[in-house]
């Protein structure tokens, strides 16, 4: 299974979700930070409370299955090259903290790629659980079954006063942190996007970049997240934040009724340019692949360009980078200009097919 | 005027910056400045957020203004010395958890507790440090099934008391009136066990 999580561009929760028609809001994601009871947290990085932690783990994918029916396969880290432990960050399966180093880490993933739990991250574990749209609340109910799981065999650190412990402050409590990836050109393009952000940083909520800080802006992908994680329920948190949401979407799509009523002609030419470029170049950056193809989505959620698949986006956002690319061609090193080059080409033909 | 970023349109919005008595002037079309200011928010949510569970780059919790914790006083060793000639200070700042052997200045320096019974020790640190961080103090959320059977239960009614009080307001009151079952039910369950331990101690 670990070939076709680092060879297929999208999970199957990706392709089977039920995605919004027009495309905003790409995919929830709900995590959970949780530690054991009594084992040093991994950054005291003691061998014995890392191997523990593992061996504790190494139990974990058949007890998941026996609750929930689904195969959940264990990686260890230890096991991959470094392209492919980066295409695992590229595809946010894993952070890029748990990549920092090999030994005792790992990640458990299930089959359909909803369901990914980060072995000895900055907390002993990580539950993330994904859902395509806007769906936190069933992303949510995934990682508590897990969480149940796991809790029904081991003893998490929790107290009364405090909550869930966790090695940093700024996640004790529920542990969760609740995000939301959304695609929005049409608030950076009119203009709008920074007094939004900032309404929504005001809030208490956190906006950031596709991978992350100083990721902003690429592809016009931004995530919101909940900041808090004391003093306010795991339920109560989801509903807040889908409120935040909900409000952005309508955001985005009045900024995408300003552009057609007052700028059609412009904005036509510009997502033909973008295709034009995509379609006809010989080498491409990550970045301006990107900003390129959210041009050519929010034409295509506009009704100017008709594409044959619902997901072409999101597919080719995980190709166009640099080490999923690298192993999509089959090569360990790739120099920078032969990577352009193929990332091209792997565009160019992507829109063939499309066509 | 030319904007001086790009230096092809019309500058259109004109800024006079002082700082340190130094005036420094900057005259921008639209576009750039809308850049510009996209650019300085992304760095100054950095700094307000971004930046900050990560402990480690800034050193101490600086920025978060925390007079326990960041105080000059106390890092320079020569005052630390002669003031606390003794190891005094060894008392409030030095003191190891005895689990994973985490002290508070090592949690100081990185941001990150060392293991569970860290918040224990250093409960009295930790405690206006969350309520900054977080802005609370009163833990609302899952509760882990096993071990805790009287906090969950505690916990289940505070939420059960919440949703009556919804119920009353919006004058549903057939459900009000399951809720209030419900509170009782755990209540008595509540008392039943702090009954039982009560006979068990005065029975040893």
């Amino acid at each position: 299974m670990i070939d076709s999580i680092l060879d297929q561009p999208l999970s199957q929760w990706q392709t089977e979700g039920t995605l919004d028609k027009e495309h905003i809001v790409l995919s929830s994601r709900i995590r959970l930070a949780r530690n054991f009871k009594g084992i040093a947290f991994t950054n005291r990085d003691k061998e014995d409370a890392l191997e523990k932690v593992d061996t504790m783990m190494r139990r974990v994918p058949s007890l998941l299955t026996k609750v929930d029916g689904k195969s959940y396969s264990d990686i260890s880290l230890d096991k991959l090259s470094g392209i492919e432990r980066e295409v695992l960050v590229e595809k946010h399966l894993v952070s890029p903290n748990l990549v920092e180093k090999v030994n005792h880490r790992s990640v458990i993933i299930s089959d359909d790629g909803a369901v990914a739990i980060m072995v000895n991250e900055e907390d002993h574990i990580r539950i993330q659980s994904m859902a395509a749209g806007l769906n936190l609340t069933k992303a949510y109910e995934r990682a508590v079954q897990i969480d149940d799981a796991i809790e029904s065999t081991y003893d998490y650190a929790f107290s009364e006063k405090f909550g869930y412990l966790t090695a940093c402050p700024t996640n004790v409590g529920t542990g969760m942190r609740a995000s939301v990836m959304l695609h929005l050109p049409a608030l950076a393009i009119t203009g709008k996007l920074n007094r939004v952000v900032r309404s929504i940083i005001q809030l208490g909520y956190s906006v950031r970049g596709l991978y992350g800080e100083g990721s902003e802006g690429l592809g016009n992908i931004y995530q919101v997240s909940n900041q808090v994680t004391m003093g306010i329920s795991e339920e109560d948190t989801i509903a807040q934040l889908n409120k935040i949401i909900e409000g952005l979407i309508k955001e985005e799509e009045k900024a995408r009724q300003s552009i057609a009523r007052e700028h059609s002609d412009a904005f036509e030419d510009r997502v033909w340019r973008a295709y034009g470029v995509l379609a006809h170049a010989r080498k491409l950056s990550g970045a301006e692949a990107l900003s390129l193809l959210s041009d050519v989505q929010l034409g295509i959620d506009m009704g100017i360009l008709h594409m044959k698949s619902n997901a072409f986006f999101d597919k080719l956002v995980v190709i166009t980078r640099p080490n999923f690319l690298s192993k999509y061609a089959g090569q360990d090193s790739m120099t920078a200009d032969e990577r352009d080059a193929y990332r091209a080409k792997v565009v160019r033909d992507a829109l063939n097919i499309e066509q | 005027m030319l904007c001086d970023d790009c230096k092809k349109n019309e500058a259109t919005i004109h800024v006079t910056n002082i700082v340190n008595g130094k005036k420094t002037e900057s005259h921008l079309c639209q576009d750039c400045a809308n850049k510009k200011e996209h650019a300085d928010m992304f760095k100054q949510l950095h700094q307000s957020f971004g930046q900050f569970p990560k402990f480690s780059n800034s050193g101490s919790f600086g920025q978060l203004g925390s007079s326990i914790f960041d105080n000059d006083f106390f890092n320079n060793d020569f005052f630390t010395n002669a003031v606390y000639p003794d190891g005094l200070l060894q008392d409030s700042h030095s003191q190891r958890c005895d689990q994973c052997g985490m002290t508070f200045d090592e949690f100081n320096r990185t941001g990150k507790f060392g293991c569970d019974h860290c918040y224990e020790v250093f409960d009295q640190e930790i405690t206006p440090l969350v309520k900054r961080l977080q802005g609370s103090l009163a833990y609302e959320g899952r509760v882990p099934s096993r071990g805790t059977g009287v906090f969950k239960t505690r916990h289940q009614i505070k939420r059960l008391r919440q949703e009556l009080n919804k119920a009353i307001k919006g004058e549903d009151y057939e459900k009000a009136i399951t809720l209030r079952d419900q509170i009782k039910q755990l209540e008595d369950s509540l008392h039943k066990d702090a009954g039982a331990k009560t006979d068990e101690s005065s029975a040893s």
